[in-house]
């Protein structure tokens, strides 16, 4: 898995997996150590398949020729050569796939999209009578919206362009009708030149970031190129849908944008109250700010390459196959933008799995971590489309980390390279990343997802329970659902400030856990608290948040609660053992493997919960060491393993 | 290694214990038993072989390929119109690989396909280095060749001509001496060339008897159960 | 336990009475027979019962019943519109759907249920199934296994290994899994029946294709069986002989396989053109339907499984569950179709669907009100279906309260009047094959009344 970083000696990945990137740290530490074994050349079949057996769990993959060589060697040192490779690339990679297996970090769908981060385009003709893309954004607020007229003044329709698809150019300019979002339909009529006075008031030419590697410069000079820049930006590709122009032949140079788009301030005044300034980075700030634009390059939009912003056609190729890691995928495909960005959403906690155990940092991160690591793809992700479906007008303190903290060099076209950034005040490791809020999409399947992947534990009813009909509608008193939902729901309610199948979250200061304004009369909550409170729990005094009805004080707590949870659990620690060692033995633990576990999980507290020292307990017990399967009958008789 | 270890027999313990002596250094050991005075007690942990992991599975091939990439392999092996090989993604679910985005789990036992999968891609791996390694103009000399690494007549090979060869093919797929192996490994693997030269039919083959006969011996440790265990 | 006390201990002390039903008859026929084929699926992720098998329209305590504010309507084939809308007044409320009732008999459903109802007289509906889980992960193991799992492992086998252990052990390809649960886990289990788990049909394909440029087939075969002795050696020597076993019996089926060219059997386009009654755009696995006809034609497989979905309908994508479960069971209806017209691969006289035995199951149902998201939640009732010659056809058995959508008792069984399990039905499905289930079970009670 390549996840170089920049905070971390940039690797060469094939080498690392392929090669033998360590034979000369392996070789130098069996000389210094002066403690080689004896001096033997007579390795039994036992000593080259444990040996065999680390080279797999350690490398990636089976021993060289060299390998074996070195093996053989009168001065071998096992312990030297296994302390030698308890790190490094290969054995982050091993680690992080038994997390990877319990959290199966993809979706087969992911909407990221929105009419705020997403920019279409209409082929209009210039004023030459060349065909040309006009890209925009169909949610952004315009200098022209000042100008419709009410909707009962006869002119209104001839404003249809701007106000039901969001064009900068009107259908008497350009002589498409267009567009009918609703219906999903392409334009209409018969395109003709548009005057160049028109073009130069609402629209600007532009060389975007996905032609552009330097496209935050003033003279953008660096475009793509299909020779060097594989070596140079490895694993970034787009397609003639966005590197040639609508004759598919010519290549595209520059784009021509709707003005506001091409705007780059972070901040702007509201159009209907200058003395608001908006942020540009949110969702409200586009809709309601025409200073609002995509950001220098058009940074924080993503082309859809399609007249639908809801549509977009396939322009990045990468893969969704990386389990060799993402340097080395095993196909390649078109995507959609969106498609393109969740393959690096999938990537983040794999990428943070890996880091925290290349580094050997506190197990417990991964459910309390105010950091994680991103590449040029997800900064630009987090810059705006992680939150361009919100309406929210300040970042709030979520869990996001915020556009802010993105590293200023890091560009798109970097999608090999990560780099750790800070997360929102209340973030919680792998608890609050968009794949695992999206993918488990419900509070409770987030809480049975972490019960299971961190405890080791399931909800499973006590055999012959009964569920009779009952009016009680509290699960947690409920006869029979009682048994799994006492333990579930208050787990849940530390995920109800996100809302579900979504990472966004609710924030306190606009929704408390119980809401005074939301309190019901005559037995109901006002409609207008529907979508967030639950009118079952809520009451004459208050609405309840939905979701924190089990418990108001988990779900303020959130996700920093559920891991406090997690890892005061006595359960915690010997989880991790045990994902590790059935993980590397193939097999589930048993009672007769109790010391084993125990044995890891000791290294693994005393160590400060880092997971190297459990591992190598692992390898030097006689489970993994020195396992044979030959029957005692054979053994005695001289098949010696 | 067989070891004859002290042994504390359970009605030995049993009386100990009864007596509510001490628990001490053995009394009697195990060659004091009458019978046991030449058995040796095997004392060793035994477990169950596992499966290697299909990544591990797919490094190692690229590994012995020549170290390439996976759609650089994928792009030698189906050089030619080969027919040895359709792409990886077809093989994935096969060798065992999870898919997340559909949250099928990690296959961690063999079954028929997997089995078959092995043959398909064992056999491209041998029969397209056995092309790059012997067939290549101009020649490869021995020390570059990816898995061939011996000199290999034009006609067939003795037993001991065989046996030194062998061992190094051995030792390449199976990481460990051949004279070790637990069955007559190379006397089967003989035989198995043997045969294979005998009735190859060079009708519409790109090999010849000779090539065929190391093909088969390639593909027989690529694909033993030892290669896919561990 | 043998299969008498195994009657006994069931029936308790009415085994006299019980002579005569259907168990016992099952129970006294062959014990194992090597004529009949086994299709298993999985609704995966939850169906709606009330939409299906288990139909509500109107509203009555918990129950809001599907309607036309909350699903489309326009893909459904069998919903009419009721007169009336839910709440009596206002049309914003929506309207649900009218029954589906076949043109005799008890049974009725949601519209759901698509054209399988032309089938009505062969379809046995269990309904008010207690599963006493919500997690998807667990319901899933209980419906086909018939245990809860242990911790996060599986506890028993799943149905399809139990059948292919009875009767598929000289099959060349057992069992056939294609996403769906299997579990190959207790005693007394072959390795054979080790079900294939693929992720799709065109995946063995390729692992079946041999360049004719190189080695010869017979050369290849050579290999194989070389690895066929080297892993029985293996496994003599072996303390614990099961995975080289395995692999011994792995490479003897290759050999077979590799010996009867079955490609076709796994080339999805030869699957399309020869069963083309499927909507393949619309029916998400009838690529698998066309593969389980194919495999049953050329008695290849003695079972295959695969899962269909998803139906896990939280959101507003629930409008869309009553067309999730159309396209599953006009799938069925027409794989029912064509094993009509199919002659059986060992009997000629007879057609498969004489000798092919369908369970439909899924994970659990989901809950009767509808959510803020305009989904439905997870709920731990259920309803499986069942289309064999050796159940009774055109009968519903079990039921669920009709105010909250529980499972309520069905009949007194030997541990007194509950409502049906997941054990019970598999129970059913493997006696009426005239196997004990004690012998793959550790819970369950077959239930006479659905036997023939």
């Amino acid at each position: 898995m390549p996840h170089a970083q920049a905070s971390l000696p940039q690797r060469n990945a094939r080498n690392a997996r392929i090669g033998r990137p360590l034979l000369g740290l392996t070789l130098g530490l069996c000389l210094l150590s002066g403690q080689s074994q004896a001096a033997t050349s007579e390795k039994t079949l036992l000593d080259y398949k444990y040996f065999r057996t680390l080279c797999i769990d350690l490398l990636g993959r089976m021993p060289t020729e060299q390998d074996l060589q070195d093996f053989e060697r009168p001065d071998f040192n096992m312990e030297s050569w296994m302390d030698a490779h308890l790190q490094g690339d290969t054995y982050a990679d091993r680690l992080t796939r038994i997390y990877a297996d319990l959290l199966r970090p993809q979706t087969v769908s992911f909407q990221v999209g929105t009419n705020r981060n997403t920019l279409a385009r209409i082929l209009i003709k210039d004023d030459t009578g060349k065909d040309t893309w006009v890209y925009y954004r169909p949610g952004q607020r315009r200098g022209r919206h000042a100008q419709v007229p009410k909707t009962t003044d006869p002119t209104y329709p001839q404003w249809n362009n701007l106000t039901r698809g969001g064009f900068c150019l009107l259908e008497a300019e350009t002589g498409l009708k267009y567009p009918d979002v609703s219906a999903a339909l392409p334009p209409t009529g018969t395109a003709k030149p548009v005057s160049k006075a028109v073009l130069d008031q609402y629209t600007t030419v532009v060389k975007p970031w996905w032609l552009y590697a330097d496209y935050k410069s003033a003279t953008p000079v660096d475009r793509y190129n299909a020779t060097t820049w594989p070596t140079r930006y490895p694993g970034f590709t787009i397609n003639n849908e966005l590197l040639k122009e609508s004759d598919v032949k010519t290549d595209v140079m520059q784009i021509r944008v709707c003005k506001e788009e091409a705007n780059v301030d972070v901040q702007a005044p509201m159009d209907t109250t200058p003395a608001n300034i908006l942020d540009c980075r949110t969702g409200y700030g586009i809709s309601n700010s025409q200073g609002c634009g995509c950001g220098p390059g058009l940074e924080m939009c993503m082309p859809a390459a399609h007249f639908l912003a809801s549509q977009p056609r396939p322009a990045f190729v990468s893969s969704r196959n990386t389990l060799l890691g993402v340097d080395d995928p095993t196909d390649a495909q078109t995507f959609e933008y969106r498609a393109w960005q969740s393959l690096w959403v999938a990537q983040e906690p794999q990428v943070f799995f890996y880091n925290l155990f290349l580094e050997d940092r506190d197990f417990r991160d991964v459910v309390s971590a105010k950091y994680t690591y991103v590449n040029g793809p997800m900064a630009q992700f987090y810059k705006l489309s992680a939150r361009s479906n919100w309406n929210d007008r300040d970042l709030g303190a979520i869990s996001l980390p915020s556009p802010d903290a993105m590293p200023p060099d890091l560009i798109p076209q970097q999608v090999m390279t990560w780099q750790k950034v800070n997360t929102g005040v209340s973030s919680a490791g792998v608890l609050t990343m968009p794949l695992f809020l999206f993918k488990y999409a419900t509070r409770r399947a987030r809480a049975h997802a972490v019960y299971n992947m961190f405890l080791c534990r399931d909800f499973v009813a006590p055999a012959g329970l009964m569920l009779p009909p009952s009016k009680e509608t509290d699960l947690m008193k409920r006869e029979g659902c009682a048994a799994c939902h006492q333990t579930l729901e208050p787990l849940s309610a530390y995920f109800a400030r996100w809302v579900e199948n979504d990472w966004s979250f609710i924030d306190p200061k606009l929704y408390p856990a119980q809401n005074p304004a939301c309190k019901q009369t005559n037995g109901v909550i006002p409609s207008s608290c529907n979508a967030r409170y639950d009118n079952i729990y809520s009451s004459s005094t208050s609405g309840m948040l939905r979701g924190a009805y089990s418990s108001p004080t988990n779900a303020d707590l959130g996700a920093i609660g559920m891991s406090e949870y997690l890892t005061r659990r006595a359960d915690f620690a010997p989880c991790v053992a045990q994902n590790v060692a059935e993980s590397f033995l193939g097999r589930s633990l048993g009672t007769e493997d109790s010391q084993l576990r125990d044995e890891m999980t000791s290294a693994l507290v005393e160590s400060g919960y880092r997971v190297k020292p459990l591992v190598k307990v692992l390898l030097k017990s006689q489970q993994y060491r020195s396992a044979n399967n030959l029957t005692s009958t054979v053994w005695r008789n001289g098949v010696t393993p | 290694m067989n070891t004859k270890l002290t042994f504390l027999g359970g009605a030995l313990l049993l009386s100990v214990a009864c007596k509510g002596q001490e628990s001490t250094a053995p009394s009697v050991t195990l060659d004091q038993v009458p019978g046991h005075e030449s058995l040796a007690q095997d004392t060793t942990h035994k477990e169950s072989p596992r499966l290697v992991p299909a990544e591990a599975y797919i490094r190692t091939y690229l590994t012995l390929f020549g170290g390439l990439t996976a759609l650089q392999t994928q792009t030698q092996l189906t050089a030619g119109g080969s027919g040895l090989f359709d792409t990886w993604t077809a093989y994935l679910g096969a060798l065992g690989l999870p898919n997340y985005a559909t949250d099928m789990s990690r296959n961690t036992q063999t079954n028929a396909l997997m089995v078959a999968s092995f043959e398909r891609l064992g056999i491209a791996l041998c029969d397209k280095a056995l092309e790059k390694d012997l067939k290549s103009t101009p020649a490869v000399a021995v020390d570059k060749r990816m898995i061939y690494t011996f000199d290999v007549p034009a006609t067939a090979v003795d037993e001991a001509g065989f046996a030194d060869r062998f061992a190094k093919l051995h030792r390449k797929f199976l990481g460990y001496p051949a004279k070790l192996a637990p069955t007559d490994r190379t006397a089967r693997f003989f035989a198995l060339y043997n045969e294979t030269i005998k009735n190859h039919n060079p009708t519409g083959s790109r090999f010849t008897a000779v090539d065929a006969g190391w093909a088969a011996v390639c593909q027989g440790l690529i694909r033993h159960p030892e290669f896919q265990l561990y | 336990m043998n299969r008498r006390s195994f009657i006994q201990s069931i029936v308790g002390g009415s085994a006299a009475a019980a002579l005569g039903t259907p168990l016992f008859r099952a129970f006294a026929g062959p014990e194992v027979s090597s004529d009949e084929y086994f299709i298993f699926i999985h609704a995966q992720g939850a169906w709606d019962i009330t939409v299906g098998l288990d139909p509500r329209n109107q509203r009555a305590g918990l129950i809001e019943p599907g309607s036309t504010a909350t699903i489309d309507i326009n893909p459904l084939k069998k919903w009419v519109s009721l007169s009336t809308p839910l709440d009596g007044v206002n049309a914003s409320s929506g309207y649900s759907f009218e029954l589906v009732r076949p043109p005799s008999g008890p049974l009725v459903f949601g519209p759901g249920i698509g054209d399988l109802i032309r089938h009505y007289d062969r379809l046995t509906v269990v309904n008010g199934i207690a599963m006493n889980t919500v997690s998807h992960q667990d319901g899933t193991a209980f419906s086909a296994t018939g245990r809860h799992l242990a911790g996060t492992k599986t506890a028993g086998p799943s149905i399809d290994t139990m059948m292919a252990n009875s009767f598929g052990l000289g099959q060349l390809l057992p069992a056939v899994s294609i996403n769906y649960p299997s579990s190959f886990v207790g005693q007394g289990l072959d390795r054979r029946a080790v079900p294939l788990t693929i992720s799709g049909v065109g995946t063995l394909a390729a692992s079946l294709r041999r360049s004719a440029l190189y080695e010869s087939a017979a050369a290849r075969d050579g290999v194989t069986a070389l690895l066929s002795r080297e892993a029985q050696d293996l496994a003599s020597m072996s303390a614990n002989p099961d995975v080289m076993n395995g692999m011994y019996l792995q490479y003897e089926g290759l050999r077979r396989m590799n010996g009867e060219n079955l490609i076709n059997l796994f080339t999805d386009s030869y699957l399309r053109g020869k069963y083309t009654s499927f909507a393949y755009s619309t029916m998400s696995a009838s690529v698998n339907a066309a593969f389980t006809l194919e495999s049953l034609a050329r008695n290849a497989t003695r079972c295959v499984s695969f899962a269909y979905g998803s139906f896990d309908t939280h959101f507003t994508n629930y409008r869309n569950q009553p067309l999730l479960q159309q396209n599953l069971f006009d799938m069925i209806a027409i794989m029912l179709d064509y094993l009509d017209v199919m002659p059986h691969p060992t009997k000629p006289a007879d057609k498969l669907s004489e000798h092919t035995h369908i369970l439909v199951v899924s994970d659990f149902c989901r809950t009767p009100n509808i959510n803020a998201a305009l989904g439905r939640d997870h709920y731990p009732n259920n309803s499986s279906l069942i289309i064999s010659p050796r159940f009774r056809g055109n009968m519903s058995f079990g039921q669920s309260d009709p105010e909250q959508l529980l499972s309520l008792p069905a009949k007194t069984f030997a541990d007194g009047r509950r409502p049906v399990t997941p054990p019970d039905v598999l129970a059913s499905m493997v006696s009426a094959m005239g196997i004990d289930p004690r012998k793959y079970l550790r819970d369950g009670e077959a239930i006479p009344e659905i036997l023939r």
